[in-house]
């Protein structure tokens, strides 16, 4: 526990992963990471900029159609671009801080359910033997059909 | 309405089910090979579907009827509801059929048809025992989609699925013995939670098994668990037909039932939570999976002829792009060999039409005008307005909102564009590209012109999505999400996606049950080892004993001597004659 809360700590202060890539994923070293179309900051620039128009556009729409709203609240001037933003800011910044409730490692199950002595998350039954092997009083020496017993047979036996 | 066909031909059983081609002729394929197997893959849900489609509509009169056990069985019912899901359901299959057409492995493609197939055959099914008898073969045969991706998690996930699955079918049978008992029919029809006593008892078995199979909030837990861990090919079959045969079987039976309306507004909303933290692409999908039933089961739960329109509608256009975006997290998976989040970016620049197509799937789920979404998802919220339910409406706009965000946003954002980490892999190969292509042509299809599928639909009753206050109010909603999601960005509040395990129902039988049930179970068993050993030990003094009394070195037990037997033989006949004289 203390080492997955360690660990979550260093990713929230970095705000990355630490690890590098797992090694099957076919990282090309020489790759060139500036040429995409998408790698031109000002394009971005663009993009946001024209999200911001479309949105500010829309608003405005407001004004000039009739909503045939069946609530009174829908009929506010930018009723659902209101409400969408803030549900979406309020989803993440919500989820945001459900991760410090419900965020483990990642191989929080595997570590335990990869191991031989569980199956399905329940302990092998080989692990329901009782801690001790119950120790029994040497007394009936001498009364045996079969002769000296094989040690091994009497713990085997006993064992369950 | 599309009209149905009039008679089926008569080289055709009447009883055989829509469906029942694709599980017999998985029986084939271990005869075909190559080219042969991938025409034949294609061929039989084709085949399939026209065997549908020369289907009458279900007629009580003339209808095949078997009686088995004083069990009055339906296995062919074809009408409103019924007709849709088992077209969308072939037309899944087939371009599953296309999107897996590259693999060798015969497993796959015969676990794939026998699981597609017996869907078709249960949605069609009359009666609740043909309904389980196909209901099980789901499970059983979609499980080895699960398998068939040969890792341990794989292993131990398909397992847990398949104990959920199976459980469902109990509870299912269970349900239908009771509800027999109760009304003395086994039809699978309207059932509803109001019966009192026994029938009521039956109904809510029915209801819970159909609630595991639509994940229920806190009976999902299998899906989320399942669906990422199956192969590549095998999530794209599974994410269309156990959770819509659900929401269909609910459709059926408990239309109009009013708990559904709080279920279903709860599942479009938790599950957006979990998908904006969650890192594994594919676990993200199965999540905004769970918010899309939410929709369909408000609108089941409302009952009103257009919101069930609009449920089936939805789930019509929701296979679609859901089924395109698995395709297309599939693909990236098979390239580049992780759908982690934090592992992914900049994909765009090697896998373009991938790229493009779940872009395409993306403003789909999310419901933009002139994609399949818009059309379908703005019936369920039109009806949940209609009928005033205003707090659920509420939800059902937070929920548009959000799965725009991390269906819409964050699955492209994070595989196709954020930072470019040096992945450069190949596109596609081929036979994906045009499983993904024809899906996007469909879920555009659907977008443009909505007519043709509301023709299919239930009921007759017409819809018109493009209106103008409908068309700017949607894109309001979406363009200031996408705001609000550059806003985040830019700010840095936006939650980094991290390697990590989120906690959720699942937890409670993979840590919390084992935690709390394996100490009480090794006491319990080590109790019983002591008790048994005390037995054991008893029993062994009781032998000594005897062994004592009557062993061979027991006075009893050692070998006389012949005059003391002949002495003895004398003193007896002795007490004998002298108990004679006294007589």
């Amino acid at each position: 526990m203390s080492s997955s809360s360690h660990h979550r700590d260093s990713y929230q202060r970095d705000g990355h992963h630490p690890e590098s890539l797992p090694p099957e994923v076919p990282v090309d070293p020489e790759a060139r990471l500036d040429d995409g179309y998408f790698d031109d900051p000002r394009r971005i620039a663009w993009i946001v900029r024209g999200l911001i128009i479309a949105c500010v556009l829309l608003t405005v729409a407001d004004l000039f159609y009739d909503k045939h709203a069946k609530y009174d609240f829908e009929d506010l001037f930018g009723f659902f671009g209101f409400y969408g933003f803030i549900s979406c800011v309020g989803l993440v910044l919500a989820a945001s801080a459900l991760r410090r409730v419900l965020m483990r490692d990642e191989d929080y199950y595997t570590r335990r359910e990869e191991s031989s002595s569980w199956i399905l998350g329940f302990a092998h039954p080989a692990r329901w033997r009782p801690a001790e092997p119950v120790v029994e009083e040497n007394d009936d020496s001498g009364t045996s059909l079969e002769g000296p017993e094989d040690p091994q047979d009497a713990t085997r036996e006993r064992a369950w | 309405m599309v009209s149905f066909a009039s008679a089926l031909p008569a080289w055709i059983p009447a009883w055989l089910p829509p469906g029942s081609l694709l599980i017999l002729g998985a029986l084939l394929l271990p005869l075909l090979r190559g080219r042969l197997l991938q025409g034949y893959l294609v061929a039989l849900p084709v085949l399939s579907l026209g065997h549908l489609l020369l289907t009458p509509v279900f007629d009580p009169s003339a209808a095949v009827t078997w009686s088995v056990l004083g069990l009055e069985l339906n296995p062919v019912r074809l009408d409103g509801l019924s007709r849709i899901f088992g077209l969308i359901f072939h037309l899944a299959a087939l371009l599953g059929m296309i999107y897996a057409l590259h693999l060798k492995s015969r497993l796959q493609h015969a676990a794939a048809l026998i699981y597609t197939g017996s869907a078709i055959a249960a949605v069609l099914a009359g009666d609740l025992i043909t309904l389980f008898i196909f209901w099980e073969l789901t499970a059983i045969s979609s499980v080895f989609l699960i398998w068939a991706r040969r890792t341990s998690r794989a292993r131990r996930a398909g397992l847990r699925y398949l104990v959920i699955q199976v459980a469902s079918g109990v509870l299912l049978l269970a349900g239908a013995a009771v509800w027999q008992r109760a009304t003395g029919s086994v039809e699978f029809g309207a059932i509803g939670l109001d019966g009192g006593g026994i029938a009521g008892l039956g109904g809510w078995l029915i209801f819970l098994a159909f609630g595991i199979k639509a994940c229920f909030p806190f009976l999902h837990g299998w899906m989320q668990d399942a669906y990422p861990e199956a192969t590549i090919t095998g999530t794209v079959f599974l994410s269309g037909f156990t959770t819509k045969l659900a929401i269909y079987a609910l459709a059926r039976s408990f239309a109009g039932t009013d708990l559904l309306i709080p279920i279903g507004a709860l599942m479009t909303a938790f599950p957006i939570f979990y998908a904006v933290i969650e890192n594994d692409l594919r676990r993200v999908l199965a999540y905004s999976l769970n918010n899309q039933l939410g929709f369909m089961v408000v609108g089941i739960g409302i009952g009103t002829e257009l919101a069930l329109n609009g449920a089936a509608a939805h789930a019509f256009a929701h296979i679609l792009y859901k089924a395109l975006l698995f395709m297309s997290m599939g693909a990236v998976l098979l390239r580049a060999k992780t759908v982690n989040g934090s592992d992914l970016g900049g994909l765009y620049k090697s896998m373009p039409w991938t790229c493009a197509f779940c872009c395409i799937g993306a403003a789909s789920i999310s419901a933009f005008p002139l994609f399949s979404g818009f059309v379908t998802k703005s019936m369920i919220l039109s009806a949940a307005a209609k009928e005033h339910h205003t707090l659920v409406y509420l939800v059902l706009l937070f929920a548009s909102a959000g799965v725009f965000h991390h269906s819409g946003i964050k699955i492209p954002y994070f595989a196709f564009f954020a930072h470019d980490r040096g992945i450069r892999v190949k596109e596609a190969p081929f036979n994906m590209l045009l499983a993904m292509g024809l899906t996007a042509f469909l879920c555009i299809f659907v977008g443009v012109a909505p007519g043709l599928l509301y023709d299919l639909l239930p009921f007759g009753e017409g819809y018109h999505p493009y209106t103008t206050a409908h068309v700017i109010t949607q894109l309001q909603l979406l363009l200031f999400s996408a705001l609000a999601f550059v806003f985040l960005q830019k700010t840095g509040l936006y939650p980094p996606e991290l390697r990590s395990v989120n906690l959720d129902v699942d937890g409670l039988y993979r840590r919390f049950a084992p935690a709390v049930l394996a100490p009480a179970g090794e006491t319990l068993a080590r109790t019983w080892a002591r008790a048994a050993a005390g037995v054991q030990r008893t029993f062994s003094r009781l032998l000594a004993l005897l062994k004592e009394l009557y062993g061979p070195q027991s006075v009893l037990g050692e070998p006389w001597p012949t005059g003391r037997t002949t002495l003895l033989a004398a003193l007896l006949l002795a007490l004998y004659l002298v108990l004679y004289y006294f007589r």
